[in-house]
């Protein structure tokens, strides 16, 4: 399949230009499964349990044409729906992530979060995963608890587009609410731009870990954040506590590009030693690219 | 330390434009929302010293750049030499260079002129617009030129057949000099300092006075000095020339001379000696007479010229009544061949046309009838009676000086100024050259009259008065090179060779640089010659010790060797323009200022 014709390899905001939330994140999915070569309805969320014999009232598309080929018996198929993974879609909302660096061409880091999230909750709810959304700034903005029922799909996209932050992040109290919800063990999906205090936080991921949660955090950073850009000097403002460093983007250039890899590879490190997977996503990454990586994790937890 | 343009200085407070744009900078920057500020803070706080230190680098780098462009353009002097940048205080100059005659003797290989040239050449290079210059030549006369046409001219003069009189040029450039208003004021005298060049001169004055000899010794010379002759018509029998070499004391010369390429006469002579060279006559007409002797280290003095006419027996009758003695005199010069039978001259006691010796009348009631004639020809001289006896003073013409005069009339001019008196009594006019064809003598040529006809002097000065004096009156001058020459009347044009220069008659004109024989011509008549003769002095080439300058020159006279003065030619107040380095300074410090600035920056990905 040409990849232009597949939302999931498209640029971000191209893709994000097709609709709202739902559609995109529908249209995401469905390219990207198409690209597994794999049927979303089969194999994914349903798994063939045993066979037992046919008894009046069973629906005649149960029946295991096959066997009565073979043995002239009727027996029908029975499917175990999987309901042991319980998944928590984390959402940083605050005001850092209402940011981008190209306003024009380029999704802010929420927004970019916002499809990301939905496609993730598509594809899970598909392999009859529970979901759930918790969406936090300095506090919880927005909980939705994890469920496979029809309609948590549409909940969770309705949610999403509710959901206001613009606060502060304080990463590490919502965090613990996360271990609060989750009683069961799960799968903890932290999409943020990890913008605070990297121990704290870690404190709490590692808790999370630590109760039996497989955590996949997403590190989400727009371009313009990873290569300084600028005038010639600039006062730097944080839109969310207001401080502002004076700084020359052309004389930092090559040493703050330096700090910012050595921030990744600080949180990959730590992450790493936590048994956490990390993803370092640039908002101008196709989804497809990150959806990958995130079925990837789900296939290890079996 | 001082400014040549300290104008330029007013741009100084373009130095403070740096660190304006740093404090400028710093005070507006735009405001720009960045949520990742804390990578920016860390990354700012790891770096803060460096970045500070880099920004200070820069600012000071990017002053230094304008202070010294600033500093460059005011081309700052300081005192002292410093490498690469050697200037000098604003200086009026002038410069004498020596190019006399004796500058083209060769010395070591190479001619004196070319290594006063090399010395001379060498301090007009170091000149600039700030320095005023005037150039001294052989001829001693200061002319005010810039550096640049200073140097065309040094490279272009030769060595003039002149005498550089050094007393007087040096006086010259001191009074050039003496009034500008520059710091400095000083005279460079590039010279080879014959011996017989030096003369005082006024130094001093707060002009810096130097002395500038050319390496090596003079070589020993031997010229022709001087060279005369005795007569400048010469008769059919040849004549005699005079010549003295000129050069180096006790040094003999062989003096030959030439009548274009044909030998005549060769004589060996000593410097300080004069020899008489008799020259037969190669034909009727006028001759130039080459003298040479042989080749040396200054080849511009062994050559002299000397015209010479040759004229054939004169044409000589007697009219009237001239006595037994004059009889008997042209008697035996026509059995001599000096003299011949013809009407070319005349012996009478009136005038008569033509060339005539004329004769006063032993009648004193005559004498009135002579005075007529003689105001009919247009003469103003006339005979008086009453003059008194008495003894002949010198004369041109030979014979005549101490003949005594018994009898005599006096001879008178209505002129205030007696011109013509060949012979006089006592200061009485007694033989006059009444026009260009007349002579009056003032006694009749017998015994009675005076001894002359009774003296052994009397056929000889009859034959030259008959063939020389009567057959034309000839200016034989002579004169130094461009020295003033004041020419007869009728002289309308001064000839060489295919050469003619239009005169204005009886004119004092400058005469030919060129050395040699001149014919002074009025129409198609040749009525006199110049010989135009360098001064025997710039034959002697021998240089004057230091002492010998200093005596001359004076006790504050630097005198230096050429190499001595190639190293500084200037004085004491020699200073260093260091626009030069100013710039260099500027330029390493943008280039240190660009590395830093790439440093700071550093590379884009």
């Amino acid at each position: 399949m040409p990849a232009l014709s597949r939302p999931d390899l498209l640029d971000p905001h191209i893709v994000a230009q097709l609709g709202g939330i739902e559609f995109v994140a529908r249209g995401v999915v469905e390219g990207f499964l198409a690209g597994l070569h794999r049927s979303p309805y089969r194999g994914f969320s349903v798994e063939f349990a045993e066979h037992r014999p046919y008894q009046p009232g069973d629906e005649l598309r149960y029946l295991d044409w096959k066997m009565l080929a073979r043995s002239d018996r009727l027996f029908v198929k029975q499917y175990e729906e999987e309901t042991n993974l319980r998944a928590m879609l984390v959402l940083d909302v605050s005001s850092s992530m209402d940011w981008t660096g190209e306003p024009v061409s380029r999704l802010t880091k929420r927004a970019y979060a916002d499809r990301l999230t939905a496609a993730l909750g598509l594809v899970l709810l598909r392999q009859r995963d529970a979901t759930g959304l918790i969406a936090f700034d300095d506090s919880v903005r927005a909980l939705l608890p994890a469920r496979v029922r029809h309609g948590q799909w549409s909940e969770l996209v309705r949610r999403l587009g509710q959901v206001t932050g613009g606060g502060g992040t304080a990463a590490e109290p919502a965090l613990r609410r996360v271990t609060d919800l989750l009683r069961r063990r799960g799968l903890v999906v932290f999409l943020s731009d990890l913008l605070f205090d990297r121990p704290l936080a870690l404190l709490a991921l590692r808790y999370l870990r630590h109760r039996g949660h497989q955590v996949v955090v997403f590190h989400l950073m727009d371009p313009a954040e990873a290569a300084l850009e600028g005038p010639a000097e600039a006062q730097f403002e944080d839109p969310e506590t207001g401080v502002a460093v004076v700084a020359r983007p052309r004389e930092l250039h090559r040493v703050y590009a330096e700090t910012v890899r050595r921030e990744v590879r600080a949180w990959e490190l730590a992450c790493r030693r936590s048994g956490i997977a990390y993803h370092h996503v640039l908002t101008d990454t196709p989804f497809g690219h990150v959806l990958r990586r995130a079925v990837a994790a789900r296939a290890r937890l079996g | 330390m001082g400014f040549l343009q300290p104008l330029a200085l007013l741009a100084l407070p373009a130095a403070g434009i740096p660190l304006l744009l740093h404090l400028w900078k710093r005070r507006t920057p735009p405001r720009v929302p960045f949520p990742a500020i804390r990578y920016i803070a860390r990354t700012t706080e790891e770096h803060r010293r460096r970045l500070r230190l880099q920004h200070l680098l820069l600012l000071v780098l990017r002053t230094i750049v304008v202070l010294a462009l600033v500093l460059a353009a005011s081309r700052p002097v300081v005192r002292g030499r410093v490498a690469g940048a050697i200037a000098h205080e604003p200086t009026a100059l002038a410069l004498v260079l020596d190019n006399s005659l004796s500058s083209g003797a060769v010395r070591g290989g190479t001619p004196t002129l070319g290594l006063l040239r090399d010395a001379a050449r060498g301090t007009l290079d170091a000149l600039t617009a700030a320095d005023e210059l005037w150039l001294v030549l052989a001829d001693g006369v200061p002319r005010r030129m810039s550096p640049v046409t200073a140097l065309a001219v040094v490279d272009s003069v030769g060595a003039w057949a002149l005498r550089l009189e050094l007393g007087n040029a040096v006086t010259q450039a001191v009074r050039a000099v003496r009034d500008s208003d520059l710091p400095a004021r000083e005279v460079h005298v590039v010279s080879d300092f014959q011996r017989t060049a030096i003369e005082t001169a006024a130094v001093g004055d707060g002009v810096r006075t130097v002395a500038v000899r050319p390496p090596g010794d003079p070589p020993p010379n031997v010229g022709i000095g001087f060279v005369a002759t005795q007569e400048p018509i010469w008769g059919p029998s040849g004549g005699t020339l005079v010549a003295a070499p000129a050069g180096t004391a006790g040094r003999e010369a062989t003096v030959t001379v030439q009548f274009g390429e044909r030998l005549v006469a060769r004589t060996a002579v000593r410097v300080g000696e004069s020899a008489e060279l008799t020259v037969a006559a190669p034909g009727d007409g006028w001759w130039t007479a080459r003298l040479v002797t042989g080749s040396d280290e200054l080849l511009a003095d062994n050559e002299a010229e000397v015209a010479i006419r040759f004229a054939p027996p004169a044409r000589v009758s007697v009219t009237g009544t001239a006595g037994p003695f004059v009889e008997q005199a042209i008697a035996v010069l026509r059995e001599a061949s000096r003299l011949a039978e013809g009407t070319e001259v005349r012996i009478a006691d009136l005038p008569t046309a033509g060339p005539t010796l004329l004769l006063p009348p032993a009648d004193p009631s005559r004498i009135g009838a002579v005075n007529r004639a003689l105001g009919a020809r247009g003469v103003e001289w006339r005979y008086e009676t009453g003059g008194a006896a008495g003894l002949v003073g010198a004369s041109p013409i030979p014979g005549l000086e101490g003949v005594e005069v018994r009898r005599r009339y006096r001879l008178t001019t209505a002129r205030a100024s007696a011109r013509g008196v060949l012979a006089a009594v006592d200061g009485d006019p007694w033989l006059v050259r009444a026009a260009d064809d007349l002579l009056l003598l003032g006694s009749r040529l017998d015994e009675t009259w005076s001894d002359l006809p009774i003296r052994p002097g009397f056929v000889p000065a009859l034959d030259h008065l008959l063939n020389l004096t009567l057959r034309g009156s000839v200016a034989a001058l002579s004169a130094a090179p461009v020295g003033p020459v004041s020419l007869p009347d009728r002289v309308t044009e001064v000839v060489r060779g295919g050469e003619r220069r239009r005169v204005e008659p009886g004119a004092t004109v400058a005469a030919p640089r060129a050395p040699g024989a001149y014919f002074l011509t009025a129409g198609s008549d040749t009525v006199g010659t110049l010989a135009v003769q360098p001064d025997p002095r710039e034959s002697v080439l021998e240089a004057a010790t230091r002492g010998e300058l200093v005596n001359a020159l004076g006790a504050e006279i630097e005198v230096l060797d050429a190499v001595r003065y190639a190293r500084g030619p200037f004085g004491v107040a020699t200073r260093s323009e260091i626009a030069g380095l100013l710039l260099v300074l500027a330029l390493l410090a943008v280039l240190l200022e660009t590395v830093v600035a790439w440093r700071l920056k550093g590379t884009r990905e």
